[in-house]
């Protein structure tokens, strides 16, 4: 595949997610899904994209159904009743029209978000004319999740030698978290002050004649053809909506 | 750069940090500012590098000169306050803690030498060729393409100084450069500096150690309490142990009299565990073995597992090199065995990277040997939990802010789950031997990094085991510090504990412990601090 | 020599972008909230029509984008520092909760714990920050930047209020808080998900419509119900652990600093 600048990916994306919400046609949401997988079936990711889109969406897609298709007061063509149950084919209809919606929005983020190369995505930021600071916050917090989660590991080892590993019942719950979360808490922050001065000496966050070591390669074509794709995708979505949709 | 301060005191504190201090740098020179835990090295450093007394609120009286410019503070509480873009062209600050001056946002070490120029805005052509050369001084070549978060203790620092230098700022300021590392990143480390020195850099080393390695200092300067006590080489050294610099060379005179332990016996006592055959049981020096070790082989999880289990790290994990995975597939402790005998203090010697931490953490059942197996008071640690094993062994951590969570000294020194409370006699005697008395209100994090370590040593203490695992109990504390943990060991030991350290320091090793078991080089990983090795960092920031 | 190593002594006027953005940006979720309710979308037998899904999505996103880009600049490097540990602690705090049964997310401690430091600016920038980079794993966290935003923002009024002088005053802080969070979000979940994050929340939803709300009072109605809590609990929590920060961090943040320094009650 050819190796899109982070940001016209982005374009893109936001573009298909912006017209599948404003269009709200279930035929439109099924086919962007389906392309949605099809491509991160050509980038070696679709089961990733698959499990993750699939832990996101199944409690939404339960919730929309409860909402608008279990319970339906005001559907004509019912299917099922018992009970309070009164499942209405204009119920279900909607529930998946909803549902097909949240899924190609879903499906289509975590495409780019998969194949995006996050190392390029926060050169991308920094090379940006954005604040500083958010190329620094974002790629900040993508490495120190995982630095954290390992913190938090050596923690409750460090705690489990000091014999604070037992106790059961709620009493017990409560005094391991509060023991893992004010040590991780209190290192963590120790951490941030000092590193805030180590970026103040070493010129952070610089003036706006910032410069970069290696830039992300755009081709010519890339910045127009996103901004294209991008306006026509919000005067499409205005010239939708404000028809009503369906 | 010339300073003289007067005094300087942190907001909401009466008694200066430091008061009478003069310095003057000149370019091409190496100065020595030698000082205890507390004696104000980081205050000067903080001074020095710009950010003190910025907008903290503290009171600066004294002056500055730098660059052709003076600063004179009147002590007021509305100083100046230093454009730290245009001082970090004059002034560079390393910290201690070199994984804290990492950006922690670059991707390769060569990005992250280049952050520095990136922010102040070098264009990339000179960027590139300044890089490269650095690069090339520091020996850095093959690293430039690594990613930074992967960086074994010694690279790190290394990477850390080669930031610094990037900048050609005239004025190089680094603490405690030397501290933690191996023998062989410790010299690779002293010689660069000699060589930034040699190309016309002022270098302003800090330190707690008199290393023999950084004697050819052409100024040095003793701090005590904040206060210039000594000028000069000569009178440093004699001065130095005063005020609590650790001296090598001369063992400190721990135990009253009880210095029969000299390097040579120890010497004599070491077990080099090597490659395939491991040695024989040391002899048994009386009293049962407390802790043992049999045949103990450990190798390093698939690392694949490890990065399913951080996929949000994705990014950043494509980048480690071939060398990293095939390091981390190869396996850390081979045949292992070796036993420690109650009232026996045995040292854990090698280079970084050899598993002697893993071994520490097997003992408590924190890690689980691949084969053989660790029997701690004949119990083997496979079949008894973590908790039950607390009951009969302590270990204190590299770091100790893993250890720390209470808001006071006493609470922290005291704590332990009902029933099995350390008693508040034991707690008085712990805080007694760690020279802890009347710090018990204080918030462990109030303290000097030296303090707050003797405060995890005080909770292992308290809790009275019959066995002490300590790992490398020595890094970051100062002399005094160092005195006090040798009286700690004695008197564990003559009261009949056995001790389990391990530490890079050969001549404290020599003057404390009965034997010293040194793990083979064979099995180090040469270039790879990918796990619990690293670097003993000393307020928190070693990520393992 | 010509440049000074100093700065001058008062800092002078900040940059007008970085107080117009900023309003601009909570006007814009403010004009969106308000023609979502005012203009409330009558719902067809056949479901929504899709302008309210799109408003909602673009003007609270846009708002939440146009605060961040104005505030990030003027927020002091302790605070930028600051902001990526409250965005991890929310997530793996966050984890000690969700590894349980407890019905709470708990996803916003380190959102609000930054805010009780750092202040209002740092706080909502957090919550933006933390629903852009979450979308990255979970993409309909998205549009709920605004009132993550909100959360954040209120996080740091209360730590200005003296909320850590008084840590009881904490839980009550929060709950007006997850007022005005659930009022605030509760027009992304009605238009432009129909629906809500889990089953549980969706039952509730269900059963106010079966009693004849409609979608947007329903989803309100069972945002008022778990939000307060969650944030009255979030807001205890990241308190209990400021107070049990040293002095001498805790001093190193602006917003903490003039607590200390104004004479105390």
């Amino acid at each position: 595949m050819i190796r899109l600048h982070p940001f016209t990916g982005l374009a893109l994306a936001v573009a298909a997610a912006l017209l599948t919400l404003a269009a709200d046609r279930w035929w439109l949401s099924l086919a962007v899904t389906t392309a949605a997988v099809c491509l991160a079936v050509l980038a070696g990711t679709a089961t990733r994209l698959i499990l993750t889109a699939g832990a996101v969406l199944a409690p939404l897609w339960l919730s929309q159904l409860m909402v608008h298709a279990l319970f339906d007061t005001a559907g004509s063509e019912v299917l099922v009743t018992g009970g309070p149950v009164r499942l209405t084919l204009e119920g279900l209809t909607t529930a998946g029209g909803l549902g097909l919606r949240a899924a190609a929005f879903v499906s289509v983020f975590l495409l780019y978000s998969l194949t995006v190369d996050r190392i390029e995505l926060v050169r991308a930021i920094d090379a940006a004319r954005v604040p500083a600071q958010l190329g620094y916050i974002v790629a900040a917090t993508l490495a120190l999740v995982p630095a954290t989660a390992d913190r938090a590991r050596a923690i409750e080892q460090a705690q489990a030698v000091r014999g604070a590993g037992d106790g059961s019942g709620a009493v017990g719950w409560l005094r391991r978290k509060r023991l893992l979360a004010v040590p991780l808490v209190l290192s963590s922050i120790q951490d941030a002050t000092e590193r805030s001065v180590q970026l103040q000496l070493r010129g952070f966050a610089g003036g706006s004649s910032r410069t970069q070591l290696h830039p992300v390669p755009a081709r010519s074509w890339e910045k127009p053809f996103g901004l294209l794709v991008l306006c026509l995708a919000a005067a499409a979505a205005v010239l939708l909506a404000s028809q009503g949709g369906r | 750069m010339e300073l003289e301060i007067l005094n300087y005191r942190y907001p909401g504190h009466e008694a200066p940090a430091i008061s009478g201090v003069g310095l003057t740098v000149a370019p091409a020179s190496l100065t020595l500012v030698a000082g205890g835990s507390g004696s104000g090295k980081s205050t000067l450093a903080g001074i020095m590098a710009g950010y003190l007394p910025g907008r903290t609120g503290g009171q600066l009286a004294g002056s500055i000169s730098l660059a052709g410019q003076t600063l004179k503070y009147d002590g007021g509480a509305q100083p100046y306050v230093v454009d730290l873009r245009q001082w970090v062209r004059h002034v560079a600050y390393v910290p201690q803690n070199a994984r804290s001056y990492l950006s922690m946002v670059r991707s390769t070490v060569e990005e992250e030498l280049a952050f520095g120029l990136e922010n102040v805005g070098v264009p990339r052509a000179e960027m590139a060729a300044r890089i490269q050369s650095i690069a090339g001084r520091f020996h850095l070549g093959p690293l430039l393409q690594r990613d930074p978060a992967r960086l074994s203790g010694g690279q790190e620092r290394l990477v850390a100084i080669a930031a610094a230098a990037v900048t050609d700022a005239g004025v190089l300021v680094l603490d405690e450069p030397l501290a933690g590392l191996d023998e062989p990143a410790a010299a690779r480390v002293a010689a660069t500096v000699r060589g930034l020195r040699d190309a016309g850099t002022a270098v302003v080393i800090l330190t707690s150690v008199l290393d023999t390695r950084l004697s050819d200092a052409g100024h040095a300067l003793l701090l005590e309490n904040g206060q210039s006590v000594a000028e000069g080489m000569p009178a440093v050294r004699q001065g130095a142990e005063a005020a609590g610099v650790v001296v090598p060379g001369e063992p400190a005179p721990a135990w009253g009299g009880t210095s029969s332990r000299s390097p040579e016996r120890a010497a004599r006592g070491a077990t080099v565990v090597p490659a395939g055959g491991g040695p024989g049981e040391p002899e048994s020096t009386g009293g049962g073995p407390v802790l043992r070790y049999r045949n103990v082989g450990f190798s390093y999880p698939d690392p694949e597992r490890n990065v399913r289990r951080s996929r949000l790290a994705r990014g950043r994990r494509r980048d480690v090199s071939g060398g990293a995975e095939r390091a981390a597939k190869r396996r850390l402790l081979d045949t292992v065995r070796f036993a420690v005998h109650a009232g026996e203090c045995v040292a854990l010697t090698g280079p970084n990277g050899t598993g002697k931490t893993t071994l520490l953490k097997m003992a408590l059942g924190l890690i689980a040997p691949d084969t053989g197996s660790v029997s701690v008071a004949g119990r083997d640690t496979a079949e008894a939990s973590v908790g039950q094993l607390a009951k009969t062994a302590g270990l204190l951590f590299q770091n100790p802010a893993d250890q720390l969570f209470e808001r006071s000294v006493l609470h922290e020194v005291s704590f332990g789950p009902p029933g099995s409370r350390p008693a508040p006699a034991a707690v008085r005697q712990a805080l007694d031997a760690c020279g802890l008395t009347g710090l018990e209100d204080e918030h462990p994090y109030e303290l000097s990094v030296s303090r707050r370590r003797l405060v995890a040593l005080a909770t292992v203490l308290a809790r009275r085991p019959a066995l002490m695992v300590l790992d490398e109990p020595t890094v970051s504390l100062d002399g005094h510090g160092r005195k006090l943990l040798g009286r700690i060991l004695a008197a564990a030991t003559g009261g009949g504990a056995a001790v389990l350290l391990s530490t890079h320091d050969k001549e404290f090793a020599g003057a404390h412990c009965q034997r010293v078991v040194e793990l083979g080089r064979q099995h180090a990983l040469p270039h790879e601090a990918a796990a619990p090795e690293g670097i003993s960092a000393p307020d928190g920031t070693s990520f393992r | 020599m010509s440049t000074s190593l100093t700065l001058p002594s008062n800092t002078g006027s900040t940059l007008l972008r970085s107080r117009i953005l900023p309003l601009l940006g909570a006007a814009v979720i403010a004009a969106t909230y308000l023609m979502l309710v005012l203009l409330q979308p009558v719902e067809a037998a056949a479901g929504l029509s899709s302008w309210p899904a799109v408003t909602a999505f673009a003007g609270y996103l846009a708002g939440a984008i146009l605060l961040l880009v104005g505030v990030l600049p003027q927020l002091p490097p302790s605070a930028v520092a600051i902001i990526p540990v409250g965005l991890a602690l929310n997530i793996v705090l966050g984890q000690f909760v969700g590894s349980t049964l407890v019905p709470l997310y708990l996803d916003s401690i380190g959102t609000v714990l930054v805010g009780l430091l750092a202040g209002r600016s740092a706080g909502a920038a957090t919550g933006v920050l933390g629903s852009l980079v979450w979308s990255l794993f979970n993409p309909t966290v998205l549009p709920f930047a605004a009132g993550a935003a909100a959360i954040g923002y209120l996080a740091g009024t209360a730590g200005r209020l003296g909320v850590l002088r008084r840590v009881y005053w904490a839980p009550v802080a929060g709950f007006l808080t997850g007022v005005v969070a659930a009022v605030l979000s509760a027009p992304v979940a009605a238009f432009v998900y129909g629906g809500t994050s889990g089953a549980a929340t969706g039952a509730l939803v269900a059963m106010f419509r079966a009693m004849g709300d409609g979608l947007l009072a329903s989803i309100t109605k069972q945002a008022l119900i778990s939000d307060p809590a969650d944030k009255a609990l979030a807001f205890l929590v990241a308190a209990l652990l400021v107070a049990a920060l040293p002095r001498r961090i805790r001093l190193q943040f602006p917003q903490v600093q003039r607590q200390a320094s104004r004479p105390g009650e």
